[in-house]
């Protein structure tokens, strides 16, 4: 263990714990930016600054790791002008179009700005504007938006492995590009890390605005990795799908099915009437018609050719209870044990 | 005396402004050469500890709006305050060298200076803005008066450079920062794109490397170097593992040609790597039957496997080098005829005999009497040069040394010995690799140098020595070791290996027409081109230099291939802007032991894990293993990315 | 599922996903898991990426894991036996097995070791088209990486040796020790959100919940009692395939199918097609007109996981909940409702007020279930067995000791694939899933986003053999079995071996299953999706 004081708290943590974290522990909250607990600590934001007794120059406690004895302060006017300083250079490219922004309301930029009182742009540059490429359409990227924070370019090499997005060029005429366009897997894993509107989510033709939405947890439909998603709804209308970090397997993570594959719910196509099929056409019936043939059928060809005669497949894709059903309904109301699914498909 | 007119480097300011020039106070800091290049001088230098004027007309408003350009060029935009402060700091002083200034500029360039200077992520952005800082402070009037008078201000002359104490301290200058930060973010192919961007041998080097860049890495100031050698094995190892293969950028050359190389050494090697890359037609002249010269001949496998030099020796083949083994030049093949069917001829033979110890009988051909380099030749080549042999006394203080005593114990000789004249602080070997020596039981006879060969019957039975001491420091600033009268004594031994230096056998120029070569036996070269008095003739490496490191003949190589390719394409053969700058940084300094760089240090490196001494003594196994990845990252998380750039106005 | 249940007495994922970061080893069989199992593929990159894990990849095509891997071995499709005999005898031969666990926790080691003897890396590489080499570094990585594990999926399973597969890995992982063990494992990756649960609770012909066998008379009165019933079945009714089959021969009139598209997803649709037809009465439950709803006589619309509330068990067993976010579109209605209302018109009574009273019910005959309450799972799943409320359920089985005592061994031969390419079928075909698209394309085909990715079908064609078609990407091909063809679109691609197609399945103007053979492993009753001959030409 290292022992630390920080605020004047003494803090014992394990060795190689951050500064940061140990800050954390301590119920201590220093600001960041860049920092995201899935990734390893980036340092681009320079939020997280703190003042280490005995030592000129200040260090990011995102990624310098405690050593035995050290005395931090996390809040000083020093640090309060250095962060807020840093903030308003993030105003020179970053505009100020929270109102139309899909972000606004739940940005972590906004809120800093906010909380540290920053009343418009103060600094000037000229700048150039640049075409960046995205490497899938079902995202947008907005150049300006991005602060460079590189949350999205880290995780798509550290949590997904990929390494589709990367820094490219220098200074300020820096940008997220598509470096390897063919890997990407529009998984949206960085617009999960994201913590402003620099990346938006291509579907939908309407929104509502982050404070407008009902999020739902829920078990995602797809595959067997039974990964939690928030379906987003609004006035009953599914607008979108996100996440909360660290929450289930996927602790945040989704792959394109789960992100963007929900239109299919809201589909045209989707039946909406029971349908009983006469002359080799489907004909709209109501709930007490279709079952009420069901049942008769049933009834009938239980009674003529044994319960066997009948058999049913539940689904992989129903919920327990209603697979618990289906095969209570097949032995106990039919009798009989013929019910599977596709398990084996 | 001195011509500096004001001086801000190091934090230590020296204002001459006003006073006549017999009355300049002396800069002790830095030392600023008057000649960047032929003809070209330097009026003021900007850099990361400060900026130095020579001359009046220098334009401190101008100066720094340039190295502040500079600056948010090189920016890597890793970070928010370098990123766009440098940038809006770079912009506001256009601005004011435009006549556009405004009154509260000032205060917006100090006080984002320094932020930048205390927020940044790196070195660029930390010492960017120090020169800025000083002028502010130093120069006020000159930019209060540019912002009021309103007139644009013409723009001067300047030329940077981007480099880091560790870059600067790598003879090839390898992107050291670069390639460790890549590791640090995972990407190792990347990293290895780096390292090959100018070495083709990253495994070796990763390897045997004597890293000059440790010595100069600036975290040596806070807590202890970062294992830049270790980390450039890894990212070669993990290609290796992942077996890639190396991938590599060809830059064809306008006009290409046919080349020769004699020795397919480290030097060599580079040398082909380069010139291939650049699309000439290589061949590769090696008398032995394998690549890599020394670095195969003379090193032990325990240090460096086979199949790591080979591999990469493999690489630069796979591009079209054509290497003929068993072909010694002077012997099988004339350098002239050679000479007449290439356009160029690079000679990277490197310094494969050894210097004798000056005792009599040295050249009787005593049985057990074997020189160092033809020891591990032999050992290396999987012979045990004298089987009967079993108490080993090796003479010299040096690697080759080491690598003989360690390999005896390797042979399974039972006794191993060294003795040297000066003691254990003088040694010249890798102070690792004496470490592991000593763990691994070699004794060590300091402050003893042979005297006598004994023999019986043509075969060695032992040697005198004589006791010395430590006298006054001699030319190269190590005491100089003086005899002990009288104290003479016998070590036994039946091997007797001198192993004191090695010198260059030039015989291959034999009977050719005339290649200048120095008073030290070696060959004669342009210090910038590498090219010899024969204008086709160039050479690099130990045959150049005497003895000396594995990348420094690497660089040689390099920086041959680059001049024979301009040779072939009847460009002009000079020194670069960048052999200039190299230069001037010798001079200047890039790396500053004293430095007070006020971060939290107590992070100590990670160390190989090795293995155990009575288990490696015996086999030829690799005694280090590699990093891990999650070591190597870790390890990598260390660097400080000391990345700074020096700009001169001409 | 079958194979692992016979080894340990379990058939479900031993240990956890994020396991995998704590694995030395990880050994990737079968599995595309980058596109079928996105999320636990990040788990296998950052075991790779970041915790320094060695992956090896045993597959016939090179998927996106193989960059990862340290290893990729790329054995003939049909040949998994072999190869893994072939790792268990190099293991053995370097003594790299776990003496002790194999003493005390396991039986049928003597047995399994000479039936591996002579499956020498030679004589694997001859039959799977492994080197040696390769072979022999495999098994020194994982026999000496503590712990290991394994992942598998439907490339291993969906073979007619598919059991046989499951269990020559089961014998791979105990033999190192690595099963009931933190970081090791044997883990079936489920291709479908409640595959797992459809088991668990019983939609399987020979059990009921919690695999309690229907032939059990103690088990059989306990539900009877339960669900207040004269007498239930007693014995082992029809798999899915069967099913077909008996309705063909006329001793199935009736069909209730929810929630699946067997028109589609089955082998030998053809075949199927013929089948549902000698249906008297097909009644289907689905939320859009699949192609086999197209063939019903009643369709009835159910609801979306968007619209319903319940709960789902994913891979890692791991019961966990679904919640109602919309309103049920229209008039469609949840299946819980559905099979209530049906069952009421029967003359039965299911009363249920929610889903959480059908867990009540669940919990009250699930043994493994027991302790999973709504309340529980409220913020995060338990992983079963849960046996009581005070139970934190298992994230690891198997840990003290198997749950069928001793860990048992399987010495098992190498059997050829039930159809290879010949003559006149050069070709081989495996069929499988992409990344965009999800079994049928029901759900993934109807929205903008993800056909935007990927729009249509495209099968993938080695580049050699696209020089010997005469092809190039983009062109059409016809790809013909002995039971059918389709036309595709093809892509070249380094992904299939020299000799080998690949077509997804999701496609019904496509659709692979009319080429697949329906020939099915005896035990489990998985179809061999993964190898058929086919013929193919280019069109035009």
């Amino acid at each position: 263990m290292v022992n630390l004081t920080i605020d004047g708290k003494e803090v014992a943590v394990k060795e190689g714990t951050t500064i940061l974290k140990a800050a954390r522990f301590a119920g201590i909250e220093i600001p960041t930016l860049c920092y995201h607990e899935r990734l390893n600590p980036i340092g681009s934001c320079r939020m997280c600054v703190v003042e280490i007794e005995g030592l000129s120059h200040p260090m990011t406690a995102c990624n310098t790791p405690v050593t035995e004895g050290i005395i931090v302060t996390t809040d000083s006017p020093r640090l309060q002008k250095m962060r807020m300083e840093t903030l308003k250079l993030l105003l020179v490219k970053h505009p100020l179009d929270c109102p139309v922004c899909d972000k606004g309301g739940e940005c972590t930029l906004q809120n800093l700005v906010h909380e540290f009182e920053i009343e418009g742009t103060v600094y000037l540059a000229e700048r150039e504007d640049r075409e960046s490429l995205y490497p899938t359409p079902l995202i947008h990227y907005w150049p300006d938006r991005c602060i460079m924070c590189l949350r999205c370019a880290t995780a798509c090499r550290e949590i997904k492995g990929l390494g589709a997005i990367d820094i490219d060029g220098s200074g300020f005429n820096t940008s997220i590009t598509a470096v390897n366009r063919d890997k990407c897997e529009s998984c949206g894993e960085c617009i999960q890390v994201c913590p402003t509107g620099a990346l938006t989510e291509n579907l939908g033709e309407y929104k509502g605005r982050p404070w407008m939405v009902n999020r739902v947890m829920t078990t995602c439909t797809y595959c067997g990795c039974g990964c939690q998603l928030e379906i987003n709804v609004f006035n009953n209308r599914i607008v979108g799908v996100t996440t909360k970090d660290g929450i289930g397997v996927n602790k945040g993570s989704l792959c394109v099915k789960g992100r963007f594959g929900y239109e299919f719910i809201e589909s045209e196509e989707r039946l909406s009437k029971p349908l009983i099929k006469k002359d080799g056409k489907f004909h709209e019936a109501s709930w007490d018609e279709a079952l009420s043939l069901v049942a008769e059928k049933f009834k009938g060809i239980k009674a003529s050719h044994g319960a066997d005669a009948i058999a049913g497949i539940a689904s992989a894709r129903c919920t327990n209870e209603e697979n618990y059903l289906m095969q209570k309904f097949m032995r106990a109301v039919i009798g009989t044990n013929n019910i599977d699914h596709c398990a084996r498909l | 005396m001195t011509d500096i007119l004001f001086s801000s480097w190091g934090g230590v300011v020296v204002d001459n402004r006003g006073k006549e020039s017999e009355n300049y106070e002396k800069i002790e800091k830095v030392s600023l050469p008057e000649q960047f290049a032929q003809d070209e001088n330097i009026n003021a230098l900007i850099g990361w500890y400060g900026f130095l004027l020579r001359v009046q007309d220098v334009n401190i408003v101008d100066m720094c709006r340039a190295y502040l350009t500079a600056i948010q060029n090189e920016s890597c935009g890793k970070c928010f305050t370098c990123r766009i402060g440098t940038k809006v700091l770079a912009d506001t002083l256009t601005r004011i060298c435009r006549g556009k200034g405004q009154d509260e500029d000032l205060e917006v360039l100090s006080r984002l200076a320094e932020v930048i200077r205390e927020g940044s992520k790196c070195n660029i952005g930390q010492s960017g803005p120090i020169s800025l800082l000083d002028a502010l402070k130093y120069f006020a009037k000159d930019f209060e008066k540019a912002i009021q008078d309103k007139n644009p201000i013409p723009e001067g002359n300047y030329t940077y450079k981007l480099t880091a104490p560790c870059m600067d301290a790598c003879p090839i200058h390898l992107d050291i920062p670069g390639y460790v930060e890549c590791i640090k973010e995972g990407k190792f192919q990347e990293s290895l794109s780096v390292i090959t961007n100018k070495l083709p041998l990253p495994g070796t080097l990763g390897r045997v490397c004597v890293r000059p860049c440790e010595e100069h890495c600036r975290r040596t100031i806070l807590d202890e170097p970062i294992s830049i050698k270790h980390l450039k094995r890894f990212v070669a190892d993990n290609n290796l593992e992942k077996n890639k293969g190396m991938s590599f950028k060809p830059t064809p050359s306008e006009k290409t040609g046919k080349v020769a190389i004699i020795g397919a050494g480290p030097g060599g090697l580079t040398c082909a790597y380069h010139l291939a890359l650049m699309g000439h037609e290589v061949t590769v002249y090696e008398r032995h039957g394998e690549p890599g010269g020394m670095a195969a001949m003379g090193i032990p496998d325990y240090r460096l496997p086979r199949d790591i030099l080979g591999f990469e020796a493999d690489q630069v083949q796979k591009m079209g080098v054509t290497i003929r083994y068993n072909a010694t030049v002077g012997k099988d093949v004339k350098l002239s005829d050679i000479d007449k069917e290439s356009d160029a001829v690079f000679i990277a033979i490197g310094a494969q005999t050894n210097t004798e110890m000056g005792l009599k009988g040295e050249d009787k051909g005593y049985k057990g009497f074997i020189p160092g380099v033809q020891y591990l030749q032999e050992v290396n080549m999987g012979t045990d040069p004298y089987p009967e042999g079993k108490k080993v006394l090796v003479v010299g203080g040096g690697n080759v040394a080491i690598d003989c005593v360690r390999c005896s114990f390797r042979i399974g000789k039972d006794d191993v010995n060294l003795v040297y004249r000066r003691t254990k602080n003088e040694m010249p070997a890798d102070h690792v690799e004496i470490r592991d020596a000593e763990e691994e039981g070699v004794k060590f006879h300091y402050l003893t140098n042979p005297t006598r060969i004994l023999t019986k019957k043509g075969k060695v039975i032992g040697v005198e020595c004589i006791r010395m001491e430590l006298g006054e420091p001699d030319e190269s600033g190590r005491r100089r070791p003086v005899p002990v009268e009288g104290s003479e004594f016998v070590i036994e031994c039946d091997i007797l290996v001198p192993a004191i230096g090695q010198a260059i056998d030039l015989k291959l120029l034999e009977g050719e027409e005339k290649v200048e070569t120095t008073r030290r036996n070696t060959l004669a070269v342009n210090e910038f081109t590498m090219q010899t008095n024969n204008p086709k003739i160039f050479s690099a490496g130990d045959c150049v230099t005497g003895p000396s490191t594995l990348i420094r003949a690497c660089a040689g190589g390099r920086k041959a291939a680059i001049n024979i390719d301009r040779l072939i394409n009847g460009k002009e053969l000079k020194a670069t802007y960048e052999d200039c700058f190299d230069k001037l940084f010798e001079k200047v300094k890039v790396f500053d032991s004293r430095e007070n760089i006020g971060f939290l240090g107590g992070r100590k490196r990670l160390h190989l894990e090795m293995l155990p001494p009575d288990e490696r003594k015996q086999t030829f196994d690799e005694v280090e293993k590699g990093y891990s990845q999650l070591e190597a990252m870790s390890e990598a998380d260390r660097c400080l990315r000391c990345y700074r750039v020096g700009m001169i106005a001409v | 599922m079958a194979g692992l249940a016979t080894a340990f007495g379990s058939g479900a994922m031993t240990n956890p996903i994020a396991d995998v970061l704590k694995s030395e080893a990880i050994l990737v069989t079968g599995s595309n898991a980058t596109e079928n199992h996105p999320i636990f593929a990040n788990y296998i990159k950052e075991a790779v990426l970041k915790k320094g894990a060695k992956l090896i990849v045993v597959d016939p095509r090179k998927i996106d894991l193989v960059d990862y891997a340290s290893i990729w071995l790329r054995p003939k499709p049909g040949t998994d036996v072999a190869w893994i005999n072939g790792l268990l005898h190099v293991i053995i031969k370097e003594n790299l097995h776990a003496s002790e666990y194999i003493k005390e926790r396991t039986e049928g080691f003597e047995e399994l070791k000479a039936c591996v003897e002579k499956y020498n890396p030679e004589y694997v590489s001859e039959i799977s088209g492994i080197a040696s080499s390769d072979l022999i570094n495999a098994a020194l990585t994982y026999g000496k990486a503590k712990p290991a594990s394994i992942m598998y999926a439907m490339g291993i399973t969906q073979h007619i040796t598919g059991t046989d597969n499951v269990k020559s890995l089961a014998n791979l992982a105990m033999l190192c020790g690595n099963v009931g063990v933190e970081g090791g494992g044997i883990n079936p990756l489920r291709g479908q959100n409640n595959v797992q649960g459809a088991c668990d609770l019983g939609a399987l012909p020979n059990v009921f919940t919690a695999y309690q066998p229907v032939t059990n008379n103690e088990i059989k009165q306990k539900f009877e009692k339960t669900w207040g019933v004269d007498s239930l079945q007693s014995t082992v009714g029809l798999t899915v395939t069967e099913m077909f089959n008996a309705a063909e021969e006329g001793k199935v009139k009736a069909m209730y199918i929810m929630g699946e598209n067997p028109l589609l997803s089955d082998p030998d649709v053809h075949h199927i097609e013929h089948c549902v037809k000698s249906l008297e009465f097909l009644v289907v439950q689905d939320i859009f007109l699949t192609e086999t709803a197209e063939y019903a006589d009643v369709v009835l619309p159910g609801v979306s996981f968007a619209e319903k509330d319940g709960t789902f068990t994913n891979s890692e067993r791991r019961v966990q909940r679904v919640r109602r976010a919309i309103q049920p579109r229209g008039d469609a209605r949840e299946d819980h409702w559905i099979i209530c209302e049906l069952s009421k018109r029967m003359g039965y009574h299911m009363n249920y007020g929610s889903p959480s009273e059908i867990m009540e019910e669940i919990r009250t005959v699930t043994p493994s279930y027991a302790g999973i309450t709504y309340e529980r799972i409220e913020k995060e799943g338990i992983p079963w067995p849960c046996p009581g409320e005070d139970h934190p359920g298992t994230p690891i089985l198997h840990l003290e000791r198997f749950a069928r005592g001793k860990g048992l061994f399987s010495a098992i031969d190498y059997k050829k694939p039930a159809e290879l390419p010949d003559k006149e079928y050069p070709f081989l075909l495996t069929t499988g899933r992409v990344l965009e698209h999800y079994h049928t394309g029901t759900m993934t085909r109807k929205g903008k986003g993800l056909n935007m990715l990927y729009p249509e079908l495209l099968a993938e064609i080695n580049p050699e053999d696209a020089v010997g078609l005469g092809i190039e990407s983009g062109d059409f091909v016809t790809v013909a079995s002995r039971r059918g063809d389709i036309k595709v679109k093809t892509i070249i691609s380094e992904r299939p071996d020299r000799g080998v197609i690949f077509v997804p399945f999701h496609f019904k103007e496509s659709p692979a299953n009319i080429l697949t053979i329906n020939a099915i492993d005896p035990i489990a009753k998985i179809p061999e999706y993964k190898v058929c001959a086919v013929r193919v030409e280019k069109v035009g």
